[in-house]
């Protein structure tokens, strides 16, 4: 399909110029009618959607470089030097490479996925998308920080973490190590092309022009899921916050849908829980704190984007119930 | 000689490097109006202003090689044909949110927001026990046995009120903040708090010490500067710092609303 290179020109132009007006006169007198078209619900709803979007951004950039680099220069061959055939020790690995990926659970995706179609095993890809977000210096220290009158929560924290991602990861091997779980992309189709041959004159103008391609593919799906979790922020936690109950199994649920929502980075989420230590159990409060990273609102769409309805579906499913049992299990040592 | 037609990918490609040439412009406006603090605490900001360079640098790159198809990236699927009204679709996602954070002037968050944004803190005065920074008893206290509480010292007064509160009990302490009142607090119940960040907005806790006193000219969610002793105080079972008020003066809002943790 093509277009007039002339239109093509003019539409990009003024873009261009459009964009330009609003960074210098956007705020001052442009586009009054905006702003009078929001109310004040409306516009705090993007104010935090912003904020969660300046949050993300620069992890969001790392993830897309993150996974052109793979893309370019680890091949399959080196995948398959590292991973061991016995799916067992392969998981086991898995957490290990998680304690060195330093990214968090919006990044991870593209990452395991690039990975995937390298040739890791999916259960292996799973075990990385669950511990990489938790199992880092990073998210210990400010779990430490916050709970450190608490220390059980922060041991329980990544036990949980690991010990769900062998669960899941073995879950994962029985029904799924046998099926393709990345959604369709063209490149799919085209059958065994070696995606490892360099066609163009250098490989940074590769990495740079398939960051610039992986980070659009994502950051739409991020864009709507930092949306909702915005309004969700405004409108749903109070309404969460009074189910609380005595209940450790309610609690529980509660604060896993309330981590699911409130889609916190990994590294701050401790912060947010420590304030509802009085409120909730402590196994509410640790299903809080494993569930929210692995899995929630912006990143679920995130996931949508690299694999499969089903595989995500499934996905959602079992880790919603093994952190559960694990969390209501960790309560009766606490 | 150039080409009178030219393929759909490739306006696709240049409208990637323009929008991220535009998101790159947004940062840069939010840092020369002083604003990224206002949505992300201050140590993301060299994050973001690498971001920014990234951003700048790589819309340029894909404005400038957007006639490349496959660039050198090998997968067929960087540039890929889709209809026109797909293409419109797809970045609408990306233009809209633009357009929006550039018309929006005012980035404060209205009273009623921040206080459903922080509505799961339940009891303010007993998060008290996160910061990180060690306060020493010597440190807050000044020669005329006056704790000062500013920004740069509210986390290791925090910290001595809650962890020595028997050596600083009796002293006077001036602090400044704005009236917080759960639902189910008397006019003359209140708490002085401030806003604190982790993170982002998100994750913005309500931080603070009860007041015991005449507080009936304290109106919630105004500013005010209370000078009075520190006491103990029995709230749930647990002995909790609190202030007893000697007076009550209405205050000028400081210019950072928010305290950052870190």
């Amino acid at each position: 399909m093509s277009i007039p290179t002339s239109i093509k020109d003019v539409i990009v132009f003024a873009l261009f110029l459009f964009l330009m007006y609003l960074f210098f006169f956007g705020d001052v007198s442009a586009l009054p009618f905006i702003e009078q078209l929001l109310s004040e619900d409306v516009q705090s709803i993007f104010i935090v959607f912003l904020a969660i979007f300046l949050e993300a951004l620069p992890f969001l950039l790392l993830g897309a470089i993150a996974s052109s680099v793979i893309n370019i220069y680890v091949s399959e061959a080196m995948i398959a030097r590292v991973i061991p055939k016995n799916p067992i020790a392969a998981i086991f690995v898995g957490v290990l490479v998680a304690v060195i990926t330093p990214v968090c659970e919006c990044a991870i995706i593209p990452v395991v996925r690039r990975l995937i179609q390298k040739g890791v095993p999916v259960h292996v890809g799973v075990v990385l998308l669950m511990c990489a977000p938790i199992l880092n210096f990073i998210v210990f220290g400010s779990t430490y920080y916050a709970f450190r009158l608490n220390m059980p929560i922060v041991y329980g924290r990544f036990i949980i973490c690991v010990l769900a991602a062998v669960i899941v990861g073995f879950i994962m091997h029985h029904y799924f190590s046998k099926k393709n779980v990345l959604k369709m992309h063209k490149e799919d189709l085209v059958g065994n092309v070696p995606i490892n041959e360099n066609k163009g004159d250098s490989r940074w103008k590769g990495i740079l022009h398939h960051t610039s391609f992986e980070f659009f593919a994502v950051a739409k799906y991020f864009i709507i899921g930092a949306l909702f979790a915005a309004i969700a922020q405004v409108y749903f936690q109070d309404v969460l916050y009074g189910l609380a109950g005595e209940n450790p199994f309610k609690g529980t649920a509660v604060m896993m849908a309330l981590a699911y929502i409130l889609s916190l980075c990994s590294e701050a989420d401790a912060f947010v829980a420590v304030s509802f230590a009085k409120t909730f159990q402590p196994e509410a409060i640790l299903g809080f704190l494993v569930f929210g990273p692995i899995l929630d609102f912006k990143n679920t769409l995130v996931m949508l984007a690299s694999f499969r309805f089903k595989f995500v579906l499934v996905f959602i499913m079992v880790v919603s119930v093994i952190v559960f049992t694990l969390s209501i299990l960790a309560g009766y040592f606490l | 000689m150039r080409l009178r037609w030219s393929p759909l990918w490739q306006l696709s490609n240049e409208m990637q490097g323009i929008i991220m040439i535009g998101f790159s412009l947004l940062i840069f406006k939010l840092y020369a109006k002083n604003m990224i603090t206002a949505f992300v605490a201050p140590k993301m900001e060299p994050y973001l202003l690498i971001s920014m360079g990234a951003l700048f640098l790589l819309g340029f790159f894909r404005l400038l090689n957007s006639n490349l198809k496959g660039a050198d990236c090998d997968c067929d699927v960087c540039d890929e044909n889709v209809p026109p009204w797909k293409l419109a679709l797809n970045y609408c996602f990306f233009l809209a949110p633009l357009v929006l954070f550039f018309s929006i002037n005012d980035y404060s968050l209205h009273d009623e927001a921040l206080s459903k944004l922080t509505a799961h803190d339940g009891n303010t005065t007993e998060l008290a026990n996160s910061p990180q920074t060690k306060g020493e008893v010597q440190a807050v206290v000044n020669d005329k046995k006056q704790i000062e509480v500013g920004d740069d010292n509210y986390f290791q007064v925090m910290d001595v009120l809650n962890n020595k509160l028997d050596d600083v009990e009796g002293a006077s302490i001036v602090i400044k903040g704005f009236i917080y009142r759960e639902d189910g607090f008397s006019e003359n119940e209140a708490v002085i708090a401030r806003y604190v960040m982790t993170h982002c907005i998100v994750d913005l806790s309500i931080y603070g010490y009860m007041l015991n006193g005449d507080l009936h000219a304290a109106k919630t969610n105004g500013w005010y500067e209370i000078r009075g002793t520190v006491i103990k105080q029995e709230m749930d079972g647990q002995v909790m710092p609190a202030i007893k008020v000697d007076s009550v003066k209405t205050a000028d809002p400081p210019k950072d609303e928010y305290l950052y943790m870190f």
